[in-house]
């Protein structure tokens, strides 16, 4: 049991136990006030397997999207909605870096004002 | 020069997406180990970043600073990184040579005149100025001139941190590194033999983003690099503990991965980020590859004694010991320079080239 949190996990270990309640608190804290949070997991002391237990526990959502920007990105929603697991890969196929960001879409999957400008621009030119 | 392209337009124009810019915010947000909240911050910083110019000096060194860099698993994040920098001179990559390489230096250091990154590979031979120079001028000279305009130093790869393999006993040509030369302002050691790739690109890039340097350790090396020793964050870590150790190279230890302390492992000495961001693209390390550490970024790496003997006490730091073996080889290497100071000194105020005479003279 860790603070307010009575052991729900059977066979998790301490570490990965102790960053869901920080992803159930960052959860509490989106339909509370709107404010995002973001992870990044490899500053986490995590081992190979903690991560996997990790993600087991926060199982599969219903979306997941491969973004080509610079490299490589995968979005991943969890098995808990509003709770997403970003990587970017590099060209060799490593993890540059990993995140798990508790907001309603990560910022990597929107369109940006910016882009949108460009796209409209170029369709102006093709149509004038 | 003074209108160098802010690094926002410099990737749109290579049709850099504002995603594909997120995406470069978010891995060097993890890179340089700073809070992922921290990214948007780093976007905003980067927007308006000017291009920093780069003058990177090459003294005693055997190019493998340079070679890791160049590298590092392009074209991602660190051929981000060396485009968004002005490299202004190198010259193992520039294509211009001699008199015309050298104009394009001081160019450069003038018009950038106290903004201007330096960056130095190698160790700089004080016995005499003969033994290394670039275009006549001597490593020493060069190296004092281009640190006068210099917004910051950084001393990359262990030759030019700590003196290297050319300082190792008996130091024939009175090697030293940065910075017991340049001492009115501070230089980050990068020490490795060579560094990491994505370590020199993790403190370009905090230089890119927030203009200034990152927390230093009292070697001048980045706490976020090398916070930690190698034996601190190694996967094998865990055979240490239950006292399960390699005694050969061949035995059933070692296939079985145990650990390589008592054969001469110098993880437990080493501080690096070998063990996390490990080596060609996040491939392996040299413990993964299954020979022990050698503990070639800590001070004097190559007079700590050998390769395969077990170090002494596992949570001992070498420091103290390579500090004092650092300050006699300094010690030595003033010696002889003083020997040579007079001809030194109308060398630097004239610019008059170190002649084949006056290295022949000195022996």
């Amino acid at each position: 049991m860790i603070g307010d949190y009575p052991g729900a996990w059977d066979g998790m270990g301490e570490p990965e136990q102790s960053v869901l309640i920080e992803i159930h608190r960052a959860v509490s804290a989106l339909l509370e006030d709107d404010s995002e949070s973001v992870i990044d997991v490899s500053t986490l002391p995590l081992g190979v397997a903690d991560l996997a237990r990790l993600e087991d526990a926060l199982g599969q959502g219903e979306v997941e999207a491969t973004i080509e920007a610079g490299g490589k990105s995968t979005v991943r929603e969890t098995g808990v909605s509003g709770v997403w697991i970003v990587e970017h890969f590099s060209e060799s196929g490593s993890v540059l870096a990993k995140t798990i960001e508790v907001c309603e879409a990560p910022t990597i999957l929107r369109a940006h004002r910016e882009d949108i400008e460009i796209g409209r621009d170029e369709l102006g030119r093709r149509l004038a | 020069m003074a209108n160098k392209p802010i690094l926002k337009e410099v990737l749109r124009d290579r049709g850099v997406s504002r995603r594909g810019f997120m995406r470069y915010c978010a891995t060097l947000t993890s890179l340089m180990a700073l809070p992922a909240a921290m990214a948007p911050k780093v976007a905003q910083a980067l927007e308006g970043a000017p291009r920093p110019s780069v003058i990177w000096l090459s003294f005693q060194e055997c190019t493998g600073c340079t070679e890791s860099i160049t590298r590092s698993s392009a074209p991602s994040l660190e051929d981000l990184i060396f485009n968004a920098i002005s490299l202004d001179y190198h010259h193992t990559l520039q294509a211009a040579s001699g008199h015309a390489a050298e104009a394009a230096r001081e160019a450069a250091m003038k018009a950038q005149d106290g903004k201007y990154l330096l960056i130095v590979d190698g160790s700089i031979p004080l016995g005499n100025p003969g033994y290394s120079t670039i275009a006549g001028i001597s490593n020493e000279d060069m190296l004092r001139d281009a640190a006068k305009g210099a917004a910051a130093i950084i001393a990359v790869g262990s030759c030019a941190a700590y003196g290297g393999l050319p300082m190792a006993d008996p130091n024939p040509t009175g090697a030293v590194s940065v910075s017991q030369i340049i001492t009115d302002k501070p230089v980050v050691n990068i020490p490795g033999c060579p560094p990491i790739a994505a370590v020199m690109t993790g403190v370009l890039a905090h230089f890119l983003t927030f203009q200034g340097l990152p927390d230093l350790d009292e070697l001048g090396r980045p706490v976020v690099f090398y916070g930690d020793t190698i034996h601190d964050r190694c996967y094998r870590r865990p055979f240490y503990n239950q006292g399960l150790f390699a005694k050969g190279f061949d035995d059933e230890g070692a296939r079985k991965g145990w650990c390589l302390y008592e054969l001469g492992c110098k993880g437990p000495v080493t501080r690096n980020a070998c063990a996390t961001i490990k080596w060609n693209g996040g491939v392996s390390f040299p413990i993964q590859s299954g020979h022990g550490c050698i503990g070639c970024s800590q001070p004097d790496f190559w007079d700590a004694g050998s390769l395969y003997t077990a170090v002494a006490s596992p949570t001992a730091d070498i420091t103290p010991v390579a500090g004092m073996a650092a300050a006699a080889g300094v010690g030595a290497g003033v010696a002889v320079a003083a020997l040579n100071a007079q001809s030194k000194k109308k060398t630097a105020s004239e610019s008059t080239p170190v002649t084949v005479q006056e290295l022949g003279d000195k022996q």
